[in-house]
């Protein structure tokens, strides 16, 4: 996995590249959006990211420029600017996620995994959450390598959790990513299936947690960094 | 409106200015007018009494020397029936001799011997204690003979007079006293009419809200007024600026320190991942706690240069969901609730709740409550957000079972850079601060009361209904 990080901050930068290569990744950076255009108009890579205000060629440029070569790059925004016309400038340039600065790195590293696995998406993949694995290809969980026994629906609702793991999921979001291959889903039967994922998991520590009026959130492993 | 002192109007002192000079006009003609009166009506009923003196010298009458008066009893009453009460006569001979009348009737004062006989005399007396006028008339008894002449005095009370001057007087005073009163009406009423662009200019100005600094309208202002107005938009005007490049400062200080912060806080996190647990783990980690806090400060910084009057970053004020964002806010803040074990959650409006608002400013303050109330809520405490619709009004609120804040301070927090004492937490005081100007900037009130069963605390912000 190769990733570019365009950062004129050297400090920022440093950080950024010796974060990403201690999780495995293969990390380029460049100091300004000239140099940026210049790497990756010759090479490729499966992230790209990007600050905005960069000397010589700012990031909107850099980006557009990436765009209009054709590349799908997931291309990650990085920046001190946080308004709104900012943010909605950058995606429509092509970006594909926004982080304003200063941000949390657990937060930067959990969305480049999420964007390099979306980057890669198209055959199956397999999603983990401490001692628990979705097959998300073959429809199948693991605890503990053991097989669970679990019905459709049930996974459907455990791969959407996983997805988002640690982050709220509410009831219509779920009702709405089980809609397309099954007949209407009521809040009431998402909070059976919920239910009986619970009574399942919980034995090997996987909590999925009830938030309050807003939807469920599958608690992060206790042992995991993210 | 408070006031302290009573403030002097233009109206009263025109008032006073214009009423003083009158009223002390008025008294003078009073005085004048009772004068002239007086002299009129002495004229005429002098005129009347000399009439009626005459009427009695036509009847004396000389006969064998001796000089009587000859008027019959119904002429007698005639005389003295008059409308202005009796009449009093005294006939007296040439040797001083009675002849008829009143007896008690004093001479007149002035008998010299040169009175001629023609001589008609006016004078004021007194006559059984009551104050008389009265006339001295000399009818000679045979013209050219030399033997004198009758006097005929005949008299009157003045009480009659009096009275008739007072009501000619009354029937002058009372209209120019009532000229006066209606100059006086007329005055406020003009000066009221006069004055209104300033009442209009000041309804103006106390309506607007502090953020709004754009130029007073001058069209509909009398030309006095327009330098006021020009002047004080003049000062809208720099002051405008003034905050505005203030505001620009802020923001691009805060936005300048974002990225060295960044740097700051990455490095300390990578540190702190790699360094074995002891002394240097643990500066690390105080390390990581100042840069939170620096990241926090810098962040609600520009959140504040964003909400203030004046800031012109291009926000648009358009319908929002207030219970969908407050949804949203609620589930983005839920990971940081839980690693401080708070149970966060939200209740209320499961469907739309409209509000106008500029949906980046109420974002932040919805942060700002929520930050708030997860940084001051001990560990396994509860947090709640509600939106609840009344019937014009939206409020959100959001309540904690934290310590609470004690009575005393509750205004202040709205302060900037106060912090509660003794809470032991690493806020930086600009939370509320920015809560409130954002809320005013929403024509949104809020209100801090203590929680459910006086625990905790509940912050409630409430906005107009968009319809």
């Amino acid at each position: 996995m190769r990733i570019l990080i365009v950062e004129d901050d050297p400090v920022l930068s440093d950080g950024l590249v010796r974060s990403l290569k201690s999780a495995d990744y293969a990390v380029d950076s460049a100091i300004d959006g000239s140099e940026a255009d210049h790497i990756l108009s010759a090479g490729s890579y499966d992230l790209v990211i990007l600050d905005l205000g960069l000397p010589r060629l700012d990031g909107y440029e850099v980006l557009r420029r990436l765009r209009r070569r054709g590349s799908k790059t997931p291309v990650l925004i990085l920046t001190a600017l946080d308004s709104l016309e900012d943010r909605v400038k950058g995606l429509d340039l092509g970006a594909d996620d926004y982080l304003t600065k200063p941000f949390d790195l657990p937060e930067l590293e959990a969305r480049v995994r999420a964007l390099i696995r979306r980057g890669q998406s198209g055959g199956g993949s397999l999603l983990s959450h401490g001692a628990l694995t979705l097959d998300t290809a073959g429809r199948r969980a693991l605890l503990a390598g053991e097989p669970l026994e679990l019905s459709a629906r049930e996974i459907g609702v455990l791969e959407v959790l996983m997805l988002r793991s640690g982050r709220v999921v509410n009831k219509d979001q779920l009702a709405g990513e089980l809609y397309g291959w099954d007949e209407e889903v009521s809040a009431n039967a998402i909070e059976v299936y919920v239910h009986r994922l619970r009574r399942k998991l919980e034995p090997a520590g996987v909590t999925i947690r009830t938030i309050r009026g807003l939807g469920y959130l599958l608690e992060k492993p206790a042992h995991a960094q993210d | 409106m408070p006031r302290t002192r009573r403030a002097t109007t233009l109206r009263r002192q025109l008032i006073a200015w214009l009423a003083g000079p009158l009223f002390i006009l008025w008294s003078v003609s009073t005085v004048i007018d009772y004068d002239i009166a007086k002299r009129f009506v002495n004229l005429a009923y002098d005129r009347a009494l000399l009439d009626a003196a005459l009427d009695v010298g036509r009847q004396v009458k000389v006969l064998n020397d001796r000089v009587y008066l000859d008027l019959p009893e119904p002429a007698l009453q005639i005389l003295q029936t008059r409308d202005s009460g009796q009449l009093i006569y005294l006939v007296t001979g040439p040797d001083h001799d009675y002849v008829s009348g009143e007896p008690d009737l004093q001479h007149p004062p002035d008998e010299s011997p040169e009175t001629t006989a023609d001589r008609v005399q006016y004078y004021d007396d007194e006559f059984r204690g009551l104050v008389i006028r009265a006339v001295a008339l000399r009818v000679p008894v045979q013209p050219g003979s030399g033997r004198g002449a009758v006097l005929i005095q005949v008299a009157e009370r003045v009480t009659v007079r009096d009275e008739f001057a007072r009501q000619i007087l009354l029937r002058m005073a009372l209209p120019q006293g009532t000229l006066i009163l209606l100059a006086g009406l007329a005055v406020w009423y003009g000066v009221g009419r006069g004055l209104a662009p300033l009442s209009t200019l000041r309804g103006e100005i106390e309506s607007r809200s502090h953020r709004d600094l754009s130029a007073l309208s001058e069209e509909q202002a009398p030309r006095e007024v327009r330098p006021l107005i020009h002047a004080m938009n003049d000062l809208l005007s720099r002051l405008a600026t003034a905050i505005a490049t203030q505001q620009r400062f802020i923001a691009d200080a805060a936005h300048q320190l974002r990225t060295p912060i960044a740097g700051l806080k990455t490095q300390t996190e990578l540190a702190l991942r790699q360094s074995p647990p002891g002394g240097a783990h643990e500066a690390l980690r105080q390390l990581q706690t100042a840069t939170e806090q620096s990241a926090r400060l810098v962040n609600q910084l520009l959140s504040l240069a964003r909400a203030e009057p004046g800031a012109k970053l291009g926000h648009a004020v358009e319908r929002l969901d207030l219970a969908r964002l407050a949804r949203d806010a609620t589930t983005d803040w839920v990971p940081r609730a839980l690693a401080r074990r708070i149970d966060l959650g939200y209740d209320g409006e499961e469907g739309t709740a409209w509000i106008e608002g500029d949906p980046f400013l109420v974002r932040d303050l919805l942060g700002n409550l929520l930050d708030n109330a997860i940084r001051y809520t001990q560990q396994g405490g509860q947090v709640t957000v509600r939106v609840v619709i009344e019937r014009d009004a939206v409020r959100l609120s959001v309540e904690d079972n934290g310590p609470g804040i004690p009575e005393p301070e509750r205004e202040r927090v709205f302060e900037r850079f106060y912090r509660v004492l003794g809470t032991g937490t690493e806020g930086c005081g600009l939370g509320l601060a920015i809560v409130r100007e954002i809320a005013s900037s929403h024509r949104a009130e809020v209100a801090l009361e203590p929680g459910a069963g006086g625990r905790g605390t509940v912050v409630r912000v409430t906005f107009p209904r968009a319809g």
